[in-house]
Parts: C-alpha cells; sequence; structure tokens
C-alpha cells in the first residue's frame, strides 16, 4: 500500500505542483541507483538510467496504483529501462575478469582471507549471470525485495521470480565452489 | 537464509551516488511544460456508472408499455362506464397501490373521469348560456 505521505505528495503534484517530487526523488534516489549499478556496473550510466526512471515516473504519475508501494513501482520502471538498455547494447564481456576468474591457478574462495577480495570475486559471478538473473539477484539480495515485489517490479509470476533465483543461486555456486 | 545467501547478500557494493544528482534530477523535471494529469483513472469509472444508468433507463423504457398493456382494456372499460353514469357490477375494482401497473391504471381512469367532468361542466357551461340569452330581455 501507498505511504500516507506519499499519497499526499502524489496529489499534490497532481494538483500541479512540482516541487513535492524532489521528497520522493530524495528518498528513493539511492537505492535505484544502487539497483541499477549492479545491472550495468557503470556509475555514469546507472545515474543516467536513474534519473530517465525518475523523469518517467513523473510523467506517469497519474498511472501509479496506490495499492502497490511507490518504491515498488519506481523500481519498476528503473528495472524496465535498464531491461531495455541491455537489449538495445551489447555488453562485451570484460575478458580480463573473466581470465582471472576462471583461471585455475587463482586462490579458492577458502584460501582467500580478505573479505573485500571475496565480494568482488563474487560481484564478478554476478556479472556473468544473463540480465534475468542479476536483476532478481540484485532486487532480492541487494535491495532487500521480497519473492511478491520483485514479481510486481518484473512482472513476472511469483514462481518464475523463485525459479530464477533458484537457477542464479545454483549458477553462482558452480562458479565460485568450482574453485574450491 | 544460507551461508550461501550471506556471501551473496555481503558482496553487494555500496555505490556513492553523486552530490548533484538530485538537483539535476528536479531542474529536468522543472523544465517540463505541465504536470502530470489526472487521467482516465479517476473519469472512466463515472462514465462506466452513467453509461450503465442510461442503458438500463433505455431497456427499462420499452418495457413499461408491456407490463401496463393488460389494464389498457379495464381502463377502456372503466372509462365507458363513468362516462354513462352507471358502473359495473361484474366490473371488479382494481386494488390501487399494489404494484405500479395498477396505480397506472387508477390515474389514468381519474384523469378520464375529469376530462369526462370537464367536457360536462362546459356542456353545462354552454347550457347556461343559452339560458341566459333566453332571459335577457331586450330593452324597450
Amino acid at each position: 500500500m501507498a505511504d500516507i505521505q506519499e499519497q499526499t505528495i502524489i496529489n499534490e503534484i497532481m494538483d500541479g505542483q512540482t516541487e513535492p517530487y524532489r521528497f520522493l526523488v530524495e528518498r528513493y534516489h539511492r537505492g535505484i541507483i544502487q539497483h541499477l549499478y549492479n545491472l550495468v556496473r557503470d556509475a555514469d550510466l546507472a545515474e543516467d538510467l536513474a534519473q530517465e526512471a525518475f523523469i518517467r515516473a513523473y510523467d506517469k504519475l497519474a498511472q501509479y496504483d496506490p495499492t502497490y508501494a511507490f518504491s515498488t513501482w519506481l523500481y519498476k520502471i528503473a528495472d524496465s529501462i535498464a531491461f531495455r538498455h541491455m537489449k538495445q547494447s551489447k555488453p562485451t564481456a570484460n575478458l580480463e575478469d573473466s581470465e582471472s576468474f576462471i583461471a585455475d591457478t587463482k586462490p579458492t574462495l577458502a584460501e582467500i582471507t580478505d573479505q573485500a577480495m571475496v565480494n568482488e570475486i563474487v560481484r564478478n559471478a554476478v556479472d556473468t549471470l544473463p540480465f534475468h538473473y542479476k536483476r532478481v539477484v540484485s532486487l532480492y539480495y541487494w535491495e532487500g525485495y521480497s519473492y511478491e515485489d520483485i514479481s510486481v517490479i518484473i512482472e513476472k509470476p511469483i514462481g518464475t521470480v523463485r525459479t530464477w533465483l533458484y537457477r542464479a543461486k545454483d549458477q553462482l555456486r558452480k562458479e565460485l565452489y568450482g574453485r574450491l | 537464509m544460507d551461508d550461501f545467501d550471506k556471501i551473496i547478500r555481503n558482496a553487494e557494493q555500496t555505490y556513492q551516488t553523486s552530490a548533484t544528482f538530485v538537483e539535476d534530477t528536479m531542474q529536468q523535471i522543472s523544465l517540463k511544460p505541465t504536470t502530470p494529469k489526472r487521467g482516465l483513472r479517476l473519469w472512466l469509472p463515472v462514465l462506466i456508472s452513467g453509461m450503465a444508468v442510461i442503458a438500463v433507463v433505455i431497456v427499462a423504457s420499452p418495457l413499461k408499455g408491456h407490463f401496463f398493456s393488460p389494464n389498457d382494456s379495464a381502463i377502456t372499460t372503466s372509462s365507458n362506464n363513468q362516462g354513462s353514469g352507471e358502473k359495473s357490477s361484474s366490473q371488479q375494482p382494481t386494488s390501487a397501490g399494489t404494484d405500479d401497473a395498477s396505480l397506472s391504471s387508477d390515474l389514468n381512469g381519474i384523469g378520464t373521469a375529469m376530462n369526462q367532468e370537464s367536457t360536462d361542466q362546459n356542456t353545462a357551461n354552454g347550457a347556461l348560456n343559452d339560458s341566459a340569452e333566453q332571459i335577457t330581455v331586450p330593452t324597450e
């Protein structure tokens, strides 16, 4: 359900005021940018896409359904923008990272004591996932959304969300623990 | 959440957003010529309700004559009897107020009776006028 304060702000915007939208931008811009960064792994691109998401959300505010939380609707817009961007662009694999990740001579996860290095290896592994797996991993593990909310954001059934998360985890496990 | 879930969760790289993002975004929005308008979401239910009411009225209006048609003969009979000043003893009085059809037939009967009274009154007035003309004595 929509937050009462947010619903009041949305009503003010619909009545012709622009400035109240700043409250929504300030509240959600970090999470949106973070999610987009998890997907595109480019800081400048993430901010550009996030700005596009906020502008599109503003334009389509009349279509917002208060049954859902505003953040869920906003993430849905941002996620669709990222998905469209990924379809239009042809991301090239970072060969250097891939090679350092796959090579057997590199230390295994069990041998790495530096948590920062572990995190980087895991992130690189997530980057190798297909886009639709990557987005559910980002939304579930890093943005903290439930299966139901993710289902709304990516417009897929809950069963599909669970399946994709399971397969993503399985693929990550093979990639990471295969190095053990 | 198992240990592997925690490993994935901890791997999130926090990205530091630029300090001017909010301001830049609001500037882009302020350049827009119009604000978002309330769309069909508000008006569509009203429109659908209105159309439904109109549809009910249109459908119900032809049926009105159909429901009242069995009583037309009774009304005609009643008005004929009233015009002749006699009441048919065999005619059973309609129970007024039981339904709309009965009420309507009663009203029609009253209207017919009033018309008849008006006609009688006109006839009486005409008779009086004639009498008045006869009574008037020309002055010599």
